[in-house]
């Protein structure tokens, strides 16, 4: 230690002693003791001291903060495992009452969709007037077809 | 690094939650104090901190004591996410700027004229020289950890911080 490293440790660290590096403290004191006139240099870093020992600040964080935030992490974390499907199903089916709007969301989603297609397609809808004989009239002509063949008319042959 | 946060970085490892609450109670206050000061906007410091401590549980594993102090390391993580948001708030305030020339207002929790003209000193700062004197005088890091978390000899702090203290005093002197 030697006057022109105590005289930047005071520049650095301040006039605090203190705040100087442990490993030097006791030779500088020890030189300052010495050399009365470097009371000068400390004593023009003391009002800077002073003002940032002052400078106090305020948080807010809480342990709860830290927590919840490590939750939802979590939370996110497990969702991103899951399959686009799994995913889809947790959006829609909600834990929560608070997101209720999804399931009714979908359920209208699908209504308008239903209505839109059925009024954009008019013509695939049969025509209901028709008596109800004519539309099964094929199905009943072809009663006597099966899968061996046609079945003969068997009234005959109990007479 | 003391023993007892030895032993709960170890629980915190085989997934301790209780563990690690401990050490959010023990570091949650200083990291805030910390980027509080560097970013001088209070929500950004808080996000900073809280951020820091989750990068703990993730990375737990990762810490090693023979290393350094689980403070250090903390305040390693805190100083590089504060790095990052001064680059992006930075950009921010430039595109700002380009778009209104009107200052923004200051954010601070600081409550005097006093308070409120160190916190303009400081964060008018360079960066490096910021974060040489807040983690030297305030965070209770010997200089040989401050230069760890800083990647720099423990001479070239020395000339940060003797620039930080020269520049301070004169915006002191100027303003109160």
């Amino acid at each position: 230690m030697n006057q022109q490293r105590l005289k930047q440790l005071i520049a650095a660290y301040g006039g605090d002693a203190k705040r100087w590096p442990e490993s030097e403290r006791v030779a500088a004191l020890n030189l300052y003791a010495s050399n009365p006139e470097l009371a000068m240099l400390r004593n023009q870093q003391a009002s800077l001291d002073q003002a940032l020992d002052a400078h106090s600040v305020i948080t807010q964080s809480r342990v709860t903060d830290v927590m919840a935030r490590l939750a939802n992490r979590d939370k996110c974390a497990q969702i991103s495992r899951l399959s686009l499907w799994d995913r889809a199903s947790r959006w829609l089916v909600p834990d929560t009452l608070t997101a209720a709007w999804r399931p009714a969301l979908a359920a209208a989603l699908s209504l308008v969709l239903g209505i839109s297609l059925g009024v954009l397609n008019p013509d695939e809808v049969g025509d209901w007037s028709s008596p109800e004989q004519d539309v099964f009239m094929p199905y009943i002509a072809d009663a006597n077809n099966t899968a061996y063949g046609v079945v003969d008319d068997w009234s005959d042959d109990y007479e | 690094m003391t023993a007892d946060e030895n032993q709960l970085m170890l629980r915190v490892v085989d997934g301790d939650r209780h563990a690690f609450v401990q050490l959010v109670e023990a570091h949650l206050r200083p990291l805030e104090v910390f980027a509080t000061r560097m970013l001088a906007d209070a929500a950004e410091a808080q996000d900073v901190a809280q951020e820091t401590l989750l990068r703990l549980w993730q990375r737990a594993a990762a810490f090693d004591p023979q290393r350094g102090r689980l403070s250090t390391w903390l305040h390693q993580i805190a100083h590089n996410l504060c790095i990052d948001r001064l680059r992006k708030l930075r950009r921010v305030s430039n595109w700002n700027e380009s778009l209104d020339d009107t200052p923004a207002p200051a954010v601070d929790t600081l409550v005097d004229e006093r308070h409120k003209a160190v916190s303009m000193a400081l964060s008018h700062l360079p960066e490096r020289q910021r974060s040489a004197l807040l983690l030297t005088y305030y965070q209770d890091l010997t200089n040989r950890e401050v230069a760890g978390i800083m990647g720099i000899s423990i001479r070239a702090l020395e000339s940060l911080l003797v620039r930080s203290r020269a520049a301070l005093k004169q915006s002191l002197e100027e303003t109160v």
